[in-house]
């Protein structure tokens, strides 16, 4: 139980985010190792940079308290739910909050089984239908009548980005819209930037208190008081310390003697055995590492410096609610489940979201929402319509299903995707087109499946 | 997954592409400035250029005057920042037709638009003004004290060499301010002005004795403050003496941090020694919340402090060309117990 409000806390706790320190220098840029240079437009962050370096964890911070706040027992595979409740009295939420027995685990399960995320749909195969992902479900979906169905067959829940927004009213559209997404797998999560499908998580604190104000109770009001500081640190250095190479560690500590190779040698720590997997490799550093940048992660390098710097108070992060290169390939347009982006009134009807965007050139866009939206749920920007990040790749052959929405069954389907007219024809598939003969499509195959 | 991009550069090209794109993509400054357009940048802080074009309001902090400007207010400034860490010069260009009106006159009424505030001295009127050119990034955390009675705030760790006995000591987030020298536009509101600075230590371009200033907005009470709402809190304008030229810092702190410009009007003489900045301006932008402000839009200040979406709004003052004053932030609130 977490209940007082502490008087040292007249910072606004962690809610008051204005900027970042910014001292410390840069750890080692890759920009040099590659032949293009991008130029940064319209709502792309203008500060990018491809430098290997990631978010500090906190001194002080305790990666077994983080553990058992996230709810995981020391086996890393069963729930452990007696720390992980944030519930209680609390002042800023103005009463008491209750859990409903859900904790960190509840969506990323075992660090074995399931790489710190969901089991495959149907979830009921393999979850108990008394288990807290079922029974709470209404902290998420909030009685929307496809939420049920949507998260056990296709595994993907109701997120609401700007939910938490209270200077603007329930009604706001932007405190409306909402997209059906996967529950991320969390490993290698201390080498990427920006958290979130939609990276709208700038630091791992927000993140972690965002799940917390939406996973424990139905409403849309906030107890920060629930979440010290300390919490966030400790979860923090939990969930930045599991990798699916111990060797990847070394890329968040510039000073380890691994470093330096894991930054110059993109694959070095990826077991290529066969002729197949090696023209799969050239296949991939060719057609996909312009977004799959990160050496021996290949998830998408681009970050703004206050949050990688080693400086960054965890309370003080940038203002950027992208913090990374995020795309938009096609794959909310598609929407190949036919999911309903309308808002649930009750009683079964249903009143489309429109939501003023603006567009670069100044104009405003009243937009309606027809599909998952992405980061522009969360910018407000008609340039971030669709825009997701980009996933880290290994042990991909072991996530599936795959995309944000959880649309392709298999690592074929992925390949094949974005081999096609559809991604080709993407808002960002036309700036970066991929086109592959049918022996390279089988050989990036076989390279994705030992990553 | 994604494949190279279609526009490559060899990297023969690209220090000539960091450097020269801007101006290639601006041409001329003429008719196409006056179309709003989006932002672009490229390079690294270490070389490279940055374009935005800053519209009237872009951002408003509380307390700010945004004044009707020529033209009915339908035009805007494009900034160009060039830069290039080796070659130590950092170069700031505003354009923009018929922008502002040269020796500007504006009048505040006390306790309507202008509330004195100690933390921050500014002139309530400006009489035949100047502009002023602003760089803003963001900041250390700093220390401010706190009376420990009253609560009232009493300053910051620039403001006293030591902690003043019986204080709370509370840390904030913070943004650098660094100014330009002073500048009119022509005489038909046309605006052509060049700032230029070494890149390893920007100083007042006006005063090059001083560096930057440490702006923030505080509660001027705590018992004012929602520890963890800052939209319900109430905060105020703050700003400190201009730091000595002896600890400015290079642009490469400002670059990565994310920038905020504002374009302000300022008295003909400083209003106090040494100067700070008047909360009177014009035309404003930014490109750290992950892209620019479009026309007729502002930063969104409570949700970009709190990371709540979206950071931008459009704002109450873009649909007429009037003087607009953006209110006190207080929520008339009283946090602390009842006694």
């Amino acid at each position: 139980m977490r209940t007082r409000m502490h008087k040292s806390s007249w910072f606004f706790g962690t809610t008051v985010i204005l900027a970042a320190c910014s001292s410390g220098k840069s750890a080692e840029p890759i920009a040099t190792t590659r032949q293009a240079v991008m130029s940064n437009k319209g709502s792309y962050n203008l500060h990018l940079e491809d430098t290997v370096r990631f978010n500090p964890i906190q001194p002080g911070a305790d990666p077994e308290r983080g553990r058992a706040l996230f709810g995981l027992a020391s086996d890393l595979e069963t729930s452990d739910p007696t720390d992980a409740l944030f519930q209680g009295f609390s002042q800023a939420f103005g009463g008491t909050v209750v859990s409903n027995g859900r904790s960190c685990f509840t969506c990323h399960r075992g660090v074995v089984s399931t790489q710190l995320g969901l089991p495959p749909p149907p979830l009921s195969a393999s979850v108990p239908s008394t288990d807290p992902l079922f029974t709470g479900q209404n902290a998420d979906a909030q009685g929307d009548p496809d939420g049920p169905r949507n998260l056990d067959t296709l595994g993907v829940i109701k997120y609401r980005p700007s939910r938490f927004n209270l200077a603007r009213s329930e009604d706001d559209p932007f405190r409306q819209v909402f997209g059906w997404r996967k529950s991320i797998r969390l490993m290698n999560l201390g080498l990427t930037h920006g958290f979130l499908n939609d990276g709208r998580g700038r630091v791992m604190f927000e993140v972690d208190r965002g799940a917390v104000f939406s996973h424990t109770q139905e409403s849309d009001n906030r107890f920060d008081d629930l979440f010290h500081v300390q919490d966030g640190n400790d979860l923090e250095a939990f969930q930045f310390g599991n990798f699916t190479d111990p060797r990847l560690a070394a890329l968040r500590n510039p000073s380890d003697p691994l470093y330096a190779t894991l930054v110059s040698q993109p694959f070095y720590t990826v077991n290529v055995t066969t002729t197949a997997q090696q023209h799969g490799r050239d296949v991939f550093r060719n057609k996909c590492m312009t977004c799959h940048s990160t050496p021996n992660v290949f998830n998408n390098l681009s970050n703004v410096e206050p949050l990688g710097n080693n400086a960054r108070p965890v309370t003080n992060p940038a203002f950027a609610p992208a913090v990374a290169r995020l795309f938009n390939v096609g794959i909310s347009e598609r929407n190949k489940h036919g999911l309903r982006f309308t808002r649930d009134l009750g009683n079964g009807t249903f009143a489309p979201i429109v939501l003023p965007l603006a567009n670069e050139d100044g104009t405003t866009n009243n937009h309606t929402v027809k599909f998952d939206i992405g980061l522009a749920g969360m910018t407000g920007r008609t340039e971030d319509i669709g825009r997701f990040k980009v996933p880290q790749l290994r042990n991909v052959s072991q996530n599936a299903p795959y995309f944000h929405d959880n649309s392709a069954a298999t690592l074929d389907e992925v390949v094949d995707y974005f081999n096609s007219t559809q991604y080709n024809n993407s808002k960002d598939g036309r700036l970066f087109p991929i086109s592959l003969t049918k022996s390279e499509r089988s050989d990036l195959i076989e390279f994705l499946k030992i990553l | 997954m994604g494949g190279r991009p279609e526009i490559r550069l060899r990297r023969g090209l690209r220090r000539a592409f960091a450097l020269g794109a801007a101006c290639a993509l601006l041409g001329g400054v003429g008719l196409a400035d006056t179309v709003a357009m989006g932002p672009s940048g490229s390079g690294t802080w270490h070389e490279g250029s940055l374009k935005i074009p800053l519209y009237r309001g872009g951002v408003v902090p509380f307390e700010l005057t945004v004044i009707a400007t020529p033209n009915n207010c339908s035009t805007n400034v494009t900034t160009q920042i060039t830069w290039s860490e080796s070659e130590n010069w950092v170069k700031v260009t505003l354009t923009g037709k018929g922008a502002l009106q040269p020796y500007p006159t504006v009048t505040r009424t006390e306790g309507v638009d202008w509330i004195p505030n100690a933390f921050f001295p500014d002139s309530k009127d400006v009489i035949n003004g100047r502009y002023q050119f602003w760089i803003i990034s963001a900041g250390p955390l700093t220390t401010f004290y706190y009376d420990g009675t009253t609560l009232d705030l009493l300053g910051s760790e620039l403001d006293f060499e030591a902690q003043p006995s019986g204080s709370i000591p509370v840390q904030f987030p913070t943004l650098r301010a660094v100014g330009s020298q002073m500048f009119e536009p022509a005489a038909n509101g046309d605006v052509s002005f060049t700032w230029n600075f070494p890149y390893n230590s920007l100083t007042r371009g006006d005063l090059p004795q001083y560096g930057h200033h440490i702006v923030t907005f505080i509660p001027p009470n705590l018992c004012q403050a929602n520890p963890f709402r800052f939209d319900l809190s109430t905060a105020r304008p703050y700003i400190s003496k201009p730091l000595p030229a002896s600890q400015a810092l290079p642009f490469s702190e400002y670059l990565r941090a994310g920038l905020i410009f504002d374009l302000t009007v300022e008295p003909p003489t400083y209003v106090v020694d040494p100067p700070r900045t008047n909360l009177t301006a014009t035309y404003s932008g930014a490109t750290n919340i992950g892209g620019a402000i479009p026309k007729g839009w502002t930063m969104d200040i409570d949700a970009a402090f709190m990371n709540n979406g979206p950071p931008i709004r459009p704002w109450p003052g873009a649909g007429s060309c009037a003087n607009y004053y953006n209110p006190l932030h207080t929520k008339g609130l009283n946090f602390c117990p009842s006694p």
